[in-house]
């Protein structure tokens, strides 16, 4: 039983985590697309070939060429820098934007399902008006209140994925609170807070990874649907969605104007499911 | 529903009403075994490679016999059971040996062959019956499939031999049973209709995989004794899989032990408990207590060291690293099996010199428990509670309004604890036990009644308590597996009440930690593990040292030992003693098991429905006179001795509901006693029984006169 060898503590947590992850060929596929991204987006002013925001007038929606490797778009710039840099909003944009709404998801499912009864009830119905709402009537409706930027897409999609974290975390917390260590804290008189984030969250956190996981996954396809309506990162800041709306007026003369940045998108998407889906099986295979 | 049967012998004779179904095609005569394994073999293969789970067991079955096979969890024995069905799942198989059914050998071959050997001649019955029962087809429509699709009998003969088939099995009402849903019906009726389904294939073999360790120990006794009837009455032949020694001891005529995988002794059921010749059932014997034993005249043997992984078995003897009689011959070379008597097996170098008494069990290391409770004992109340309610609010049915309803879980009960005493708390399954329990430490608000701990008034919640008086009242649960969180270590679990109740100062956790991890007998090693890390035993030790850490004054146990391993049980309750013995520590204790509780507490309430219908002295409960329900949980608990001869008391029905508990006294509708009042018993059905007084401490609460209850027989008597 001792695991002699190899590191002990947070270390050793890592490790077996990361080891979940390689026992499963899905996951590891996934990661490595994911890898791939990410180093894509932080070595983006070594990688690109051109400006994304410099405009060549001769280039004007060209076929891929030695020069531009995938083409130009309808101003000129080099698609595959643009696609590049886009790399950088948006893997910035998504996980933070799911990060704020798993914060703000956690805390209220805690808190509903930790009291229960008055508060659940009051938390929980708010949280169903708002998934009542279609998503995308949702996201126009606080966009066109707020106006676009990045930080207002944050806030959007906070808005809109908070209740379904909500709603995990409670059923989580309403399954964990029954078990006996729960009572045994409650009989050391510990204070409500103490319980919710130290007692029970823990033991809810594999299920929240792996959810924040497909999350970070739809809020790359939030973000590409608020830029093709026009309503996400003002330009001329590269971002994938933003380009596929604007190649989309040319699809007849530069069809891969809008395969690249769609192409793009749903690698990083399918990447994020495969690795949620992989460390999802692996991790509740033995248990 | 409400009569009782009172018989002092337990076997009843074949049913005039009894039909055999059909002829039978596969008629053995009598001397062939129904059921005969040779050295069978059965391996898992997980991705470290195939793990052998059952090696070389060896044993026969024949008509008309009950055979058990007991042994602790992850022993094998329900790996034994699946291969005779063959039922091992994907990654099992029998990799040798050989498993004969009425002479023919069902390994090699295919499902389709199997069928055909077997017939619907094996039935299984399984521990849980809600498991078993499709929840959503109704009790006939599920009975009678057995009969229309295997046999194709017509639908109303197949009803008809169904109600039959639930009166063999004494189920009450069964034409208006077959229209129910399982979940309409309790737990020992779930466990009889699963049982007369098994029964409807007329099976030569009937295999029951702990058909029992789900029940309350009333319903537990009447299920074993309609086993040990059917057995007769239906001339099968029946394999019985148990952990627990008294339920073995009462059902069996031959038992085989099996111990990480492989049989270790096998003989009639005399020898295996009166004459064991295997070290490790001579442990298993001396680990469990026996009813009428008590901690100051008798000490419970655990068994060191736990059961090796079958991935990592030692070379030699199996049990070399737990026995106390290992010589070095044991750690080179692996016993076979061999006959140290006629018709007595065991898997020992040493078999015939244990039998012969040529080497007896150490036993010193025994503290002398007795002098310290004299010592420790005092007659200082530290615990008072008068006239305790808590009710639950029952959800109403009408959408608005309506009257509002209450379960009263517990209902105007009063007990006291003297200070270095322990408080055992008795009753079936929803008498309220754990509710007084969670009362007293505040994890439910009482309704009603005077709660006084130590002077202080204890009526409140948890949430509303002082620091200090928290720190004096600390809970051991019954789940080893839910009672530590999984996220943490076990040392910082363990220090936690230390930091909050300021026990030590802040730089001297680690060290007091450390003590009573040693304490515990778990050393400092176990400090940085996490729970998964742990076996069942050891995380009910870490729970334990929990809530020992701050140096409580009562501690509160609800059922510790319930989900343990016999010989883990010994352990943990010797450690209990040890601590209570140590910190003079007050506890009251929750259990099912009547003869732990007789071992391990000094005084005795016995609860049924939310009260209190006798409460005393350990060793007065265990006497007449008795309380009418005492004596029926008495003659129901399962001995480990099969010398034992028990009064033959039954109670009819299931608890009833406690948001209407029965007028007058409630246990009323149960009563096997009531008769003998002079008017039949009206009275009970009007007026609440008096508290009546055997001795100053010992009381009961019925109507019955004192002097009549006096006069009747002990329930438990031993056969020398």
């Amino acid at each position: 039983m001792q695991t002699t060898g190899k590191p002990s503590g947070p270390g050793r947590q890592v490790w077996e985590n990361l080891s979940i992850v390689f026992r499963s060929r899905v996951a590891t596929a996934g990661l490595v697309i994911i890898l791939f991204w990410i180093l894509v987006a932080i070595f983006a002013p070594i990688l690109a070939p051109h400006d994304p925001l410099a405009q060549d007038s001769s280039a004007i929606n060209q076929a891929p060429s030695r020069q531009y490797l995938l083409g130009a778009d309808n101003l000129g710039r080099d698609i595959l820098s643009r696609l590049i840099y886009g790399s950088r909003t948006i893997l910035l944009l998504a996980p933070l934007s799911v990060l704020c709404s798993v914060a703000v998801g956690t805390l209220l499912g805690l808190i509903g399902g930790y009291f229960g009864g008055l508060i659940d009830e009051v938390v929980m119905r708010i949280l169903d008006a708002i998934m009542a709402f279609p998503t995308i009537l949702l996201y126009l409706i606080i966009i066109a209140a707020i106006g676009p930027s990045a930080l207002n897409v944050v806030l959007a999609i906070t808005f809109v994925g908070a209740p379904g974290v909500a709603r995990l975390v409670r059923s989580l917390t309403l399954d964990i609170r029954t078990r006996d260590y729960i009572r045994a804290a409650e009989t050391r008189g510990e204070n409500p807070f103490y319980i919710m984030f130290l007692e029970i969250l823990p033991n809810a956190r594999g299920p929240i990874i792996i959810d924040s996981m497909l999350r970070v996954g739809y809020a790359i396809f939030s973000i590409g649907t608020l830029g093709f309506l026009g309503l996400g990162l003002p330009p001329p800041t590269p971002d994938w969605g933003g380009m596929i709306s604007s190649a989309r007026k040319f699809i007849w003369t530069n069809p891969l104007g809008v395969l690249w940045p769609a192409l793009a998108i749903s690698s990083l998407v399918v990447a994020l499911n495969l690795f949620a889906d992989g460390l999802r099986e692996e991790s509740t295979r033995y248990q | 529903m409400h009569e009782s049967h009172i018989q002092d012998n337990a076997q009843m004779g074949p049913s005039d009403g009894w039909i055999p179904l059909g002829k039978d095609p596969l008629q053995q005569p009598r001397d062939v075994p129904v059921l005969s394994v040779e050295r069978l073999a059965v391996s898992y293969e997980t991705r470290y490679g195939d793990v052998p789970a059952v090696r070389d067991v060896s044993f026969t079955v024949q008509r008309g016999e009950a055979y058990s096979i007991v042994g602790e969890s992850g022993c094998g024995k329900s790996t034994v059971a699946f291969s005779i069905v063959s039922f091992l799942g994907r990654n099992g198989k029998i990799v040798d040996g050989h498993v004969l059914f009425q002479g023919r050998d069902l390994v090699g071959h295919s499902e389709e062959e199997l069928r055909k050997l077997r017939g619907d001649r094996i039935s299984m019955v399984y521990q849980d019956p809600m498991q078993a029962l499709n929840p959503s087809l109704r009790i006939g429509e599920q009975l009678a499939e057995v009969l229309t699709v295997h046999r194709g009998i017509g639908q109303s003969e197949a009803e008809d031999r169904c109600i039959h088939m639930l009166e063999q099995v004494h189920m009450p009402d069964p034409a208006n049973v077959m229209r129910r849903y399982p979940h309409q019906i309790s737990g020992g009726q779930q466990q009889r209709v699963v049982i007369a389904m098994a029964l409807l294939n007329d099976p030569a073999l009937l295999i029951m995989d702990e058909p029992t360790t789900a029940l309350d120990v009333t319903v537990e006794a009447a299920v074993l004794d309609l086993v040990a009837e059917l057995q007769h009455k239906f001339d099968t032949a029946i394999m019985y899989i148990s952990h627990n020694l008294g339920v073995v001891a009462r059902v069996s005529d031959q038992v085989g032990v099996m111990y990480a995988g492989t049989m270790v002794e096998r003989a009639s059921v005399n020898d295996v408990y009166l004459r064991p010749s295997h070290p490790y059932t001579l442990g298993l014997m001396r680990c469990v207590p026996r009813l009428g034993m008590d901690k100051a005249a008798s000490y419970l043997y655990p068994i060191r060291g736990r059961v090796p992984s079958p991935r990592n078995l030692p070379p030699g003897c199996i049990f070399e690293p737990r026995c106390d009689f290992a010589r070095p011959v044991c750690r080179q070379k692996s016993p076979e099996m061999c006959e140290v008597e006629p018709e007595h097996w065991a898997r020992c170098h040493f078999a015939a010199e244990i039998l012969s008494g040529k080497l007896e069990p150490p036993q010193d290391a025994v503290p002398d428990l007795q002098a310290l409770a004299e010592r420790r004992a005092s007659d200082e109340t530290v615990l008072r509670v008068a006239r305790a309610k808590t009710y639950y609010e029952a959800p109403s049915k009408q959408l608005i309004g309506g009257e509002k309803q209450y379960v009263k879980a517990v209902d105007d009960v009063s007990v006291e604890m003297k200070r270095g005493h322990t408080l055992g708390i008795v009753g079936e399954s929803g008498c309220g036990k754990s509710t007084l329990v969670k009362t007293i430490i505040g994890l439910e608000s009482p309704t009603g009644g005077e709660f006084e701990f130590m002077g202080m008034d204890i009526s409140m919640p948890v949430s509303k308590r002082s620091l200090d008086l928290i720190k004096e009242l600390q809970m051991v649960f019954q789940n080893p597996d839910a009672t530590l969180n999984p996220s943490f270590s076990v040392g910082s679990q363990i220090g936690r009440p230390l930091r909050r109740f300021k026990a030590v100062p802040a730089h001297q956790v680690r060290d007091e930690v450390v003590r009573i991890l040693d304490l515990m007998r778990l050393g400092e090693n176990y400090y940085n593990r996490l729970p998964r890390q742990l076996s069942g035993g050891e995380k009910q030790r870490v729970g334990i040292a929990r809530a020992i850490a701050g140096r409580p004054e009562l501690v509160l146990c609800d059922e510790p030992v319930s989900a343990l391993d016999v010989s883990v049980q010994a352990a943990v309750l010797n450690l209990l003693l040890e601590v209570q013995q140590e910190m003079g520590t007050t506890m009251a204790f929750i259990a099912h098991d009547l003869s732990v509780v007789r071992f391990f507490c000094d005084t005795i309430a016995v609860m049924y429905l939310g009260q209190i219908v006798e409460f005393g002295p350990a060793e007065a409960i265990y006497a007449p006179p008795y309380h009418p329900y005492t004596e029926a949980l008495l003659s129901a608990v399962p001995i480990p001795d099969p010398r034992a001869a028990q009064k033959h008391i039954r109670l009819s029905g299931s608890v009833p509901s406690a948001l209407h508990p029965p007028s007058g006294c409630r246990f009323h509708t149960r009563c096997p006693r009531r008769l003998l009042l002079p008017d039949g018993g009206q009275i009970c059905t009007v007026e609440p029984p008096p508290w009546q007084r055997n001795t100053d401490e010992h009381r009961i609460f019925c109507h019955i006169p004192l002097d009549t209850l006096r006069q009747m027989d002990a329930v438990v008597t031993i056969q020398e």
